[in-house]
């Protein structure tokens, strides 16, 4: 059981967990939170896969979802991301000086791939828990769009890793590193995932966080096996991205978030700036 | 509670995602600065005189100023003057230039006839055409007097100025010998045609494909642009053929090792590796375009080509 000075940090910290690669901490038995996020991007720049980073016509893509944790008990919960309505634009291609349409544009808007999955408590030594983490991705997105604005990759996924956190208490502060791997299917790359993150609480209303991200394919795989347009949700992507996020609480049930992500190199992905929002409620 | 509710869900309201639109940079066919001269054939009677105009474009293809050196090439025949007016001196025909910055324009034939119901103009057709090693094309000769009246029934005497790329007989069939150009004449009565010019292509032509210098994308194997059995043209892609796979990749056929607005769409690569054929649109003629190229439409992002 942790203690409830240290569970309320721990709650006003998840808050800003905007997606499923959450943090180490598990809820209390019966104990919850819910997130409704927006998040978008776009994009004229695209990091090829050997690394460069070249021009493309702009790629938005508006991404509406929910993410939820329950705690079935103090060890277990349960975690599930819901992207609910993904909007995927592709601009209109017109050259400047003949005028001539190289590209009529394209859109999409659908229900995007889902993660479902559980946290698992590990141990608690002092201020420092650890805990392990098993989500299933759920193909529920597009991939047959012609024009390769897809919502998903078509294929299920299942993703391992390990957690530990450690909070400064009484100091309003704490850092958490999370390392796993992402076993895909139908061609895809395993991939290395981690993560690391720091916040510090003013006042215990409002968080700051830096976050440090990457994902190393395993390059074992299919090279015919790409994924979508720019990246979207493709095949051997690589990438180190740092975000930077603010959360407020608003009321003891509800708060908000907002962040800024973007990339210090890639591979296949998009190069812009992404920025997310979210509401929260937890009981 | 309905406050609540609408600051939950005022992000929806930004879900105004449209298509908008990117102007790219395009890729053009350099352009050389050139003199437009009119008019590039003329008859006239001794004594008579004719206006030739020049307008000098420059790189850009823009009008711009310019002042005209006028050269004649048989002063027997007609006199020029400085403002680009010719007058005729003597049955014959003479042939003119203007010159600025440089750029010198096509050449003017101006005839000069003493009887008006003389030849005095000779037009061949069609005037500037291709055709392939070892084929075989028909030339006519409209012989009209000065006054553009058709005169029938007159000899008219056919040649090549390069028989090692074509020859022609004495009833304007002309035959292709080897990949060149040259140059077609009919002449009536000592009048000769303005030259018609005749490129003659080989049969099929190939290309080794190469990743676009850059890119991390690969493009491999061979391309051969040749005639159908059908008629018409197709674009083979030979049994090593590899590309990296994409999104939506378009084969495209250019003038420039990228895709422009003068870039012919033949449709989307039908396999990333091995043996495929493309039917080319009708009237698509050999010498069109000097690129194969394999391009991700949405994302214009070229991946490689071949150059023919």
């Amino acid at each position: 059981m942790y203690p409830q000075r240290l569970l309320l940090l721990v709650l006003l910290l998840s808050l800003t967990l905007g997606d499923a690669s959450a943090g180490p901490w598990t809820q209390k038995r019966g104990h919850g939170y819910y997130k409704f996020g927006f998040g978008f991007v776009r994009a004229n720049r695209y990091y090829e896969p050997n690394g460069n980073r070249i021009a493309i016509p702009t790629l938005a893509d508006y991404t509406f979802s929910l993410y939820g944790e329950h705690g079935f008990s103090d060890r277990i919960t349960g975690v599930a991301y819901l992207p609910l309505l993904q909007r995927l634009t592709l601009n209109r291609q017109v050259g400047r000086e003949t005028g001539a349409e190289f590209f009529e544009g394209a859109e999409t808007t659908r229900i995007a791939d889902a993660d479902l999955g559980v946290r698992i408590g590990l141990f608690q030594i002092g201020n420092t828990v650890a805990s392990a983490s098993l989500m299933a991705g759920i193909p529920l997105g597009d991939t047959g769009h012609a024009n390769g604005l897809y919502t998903g990759d078509g294929e299920f996924n299942q993703a391992i890793s390990l957690g530990i956190g450690h909070s400064f208490y009484p100091a309003p502060a704490y850092v958490a590193v999370q390392a796993g791997i992402n076993n895909r299917t139908k061609g895809f790359s395993d991939e290395f995932r981690f993560d690391a993150e720091a916040g510090y609480t003013i006042a215990q209303k409002l968080t700051f966080i830096t976050r440090l991200r990457g994902l190393e394919p395993l390059r074992n795989g299919d090279d015919e096996t790409q994924g979508g347009t720019g990246g979207l949700y493709g095949n051997n992507q690589r990438y180190l991205v740092y975000a930077f996020e603010m959360a407020a609480a608003l009321s003891d049930h509800v708060g908000v978030s907002v962040s800024v992500e973007g990339a210090t190199r890639g591979q296949n992905i998009l190069s812009a700036p992404a920025y997310r929002a979210g509401v929260y409620l937890r009981r | 509670m309905s406050r609540k509710l609408f600051w939950t869900f005022a992000p929806a309201y930004l879900l105004v995602g449209c298509i908008g639109t990117d102007f790219l940079n395009e890729t053009l066919d350099p352009l050389d600065p050139y003199i437009l001269l009119t008019p590039l054939t003329e008859a006239i009677v001794i004594g008579e005189t004719v206006a030739y105009e020049a307008t000098y474009f420059d790189g850009s293809g823009v009008e711009a100023p310019a002042v005209f050196t006028w050269q004649v090439s048989d002063t027997t025949v007609a006199r020029l003057g400085i403002d680009g007016i010719a007058a005729g001196l003597m049955p014959g025909q003479t042939r003119i230039v203007a010159t600025a910055h440089g750029v010198q324009s096509d050449e003017a034939l101006l005839t000069v006839v003493g009887d008006p119901n003389a030849v005095a103009q000779v037009e061949v057709s069609p005037a500037d055409t291709s055709m392939t090693v070892g084929g075989n094309l028909q030339f006519l000769a409209i012989v009209r007097n000065v006054i553009d009246e058709p005169l029938a029934g007159r000899a008219v005497d056919w040649r090549s100025t390069d028989e090692a790329v074509a020859t022609i007989d004495a009833s304007g069939n002309v035959r292709g010998i080897t990949p060149g150009s040259t140059t077609i004449i009919a002449s009536v009565e000592g009048v000769d045609s303005a030259p018609a010019t005749l490129t003659v292509l080989p049969p099929s032509r190939s290309g080794g494909f190469q990743p676009r210098p850059g890119t991390g994308y690969n493009v491999a194997g061979a391309a051969f642009l040749e005639p159908r059995p059908e008629g018409g043209l197709q674009l083979r892609f030979g049994d090593t053929f590899v590309s990296s796979n994409g999104p939506d990749l378009y084969v495209y056929l250019s003038s420039a090792s990228s895709v422009n607005a003068g870039s012919l769409e033949v449709g989307a690569l039908q396999s990333t590796r091995g043996a495929q054929t493309y039917v080319l649109p009708a009237g698509t003629a050999i010498s069109d375009f000097d690129y194969v190229i394999i391009h991700c439409k949405p994302f214009n992002v070229t991946f490689g080509f071949a150059r023919l």
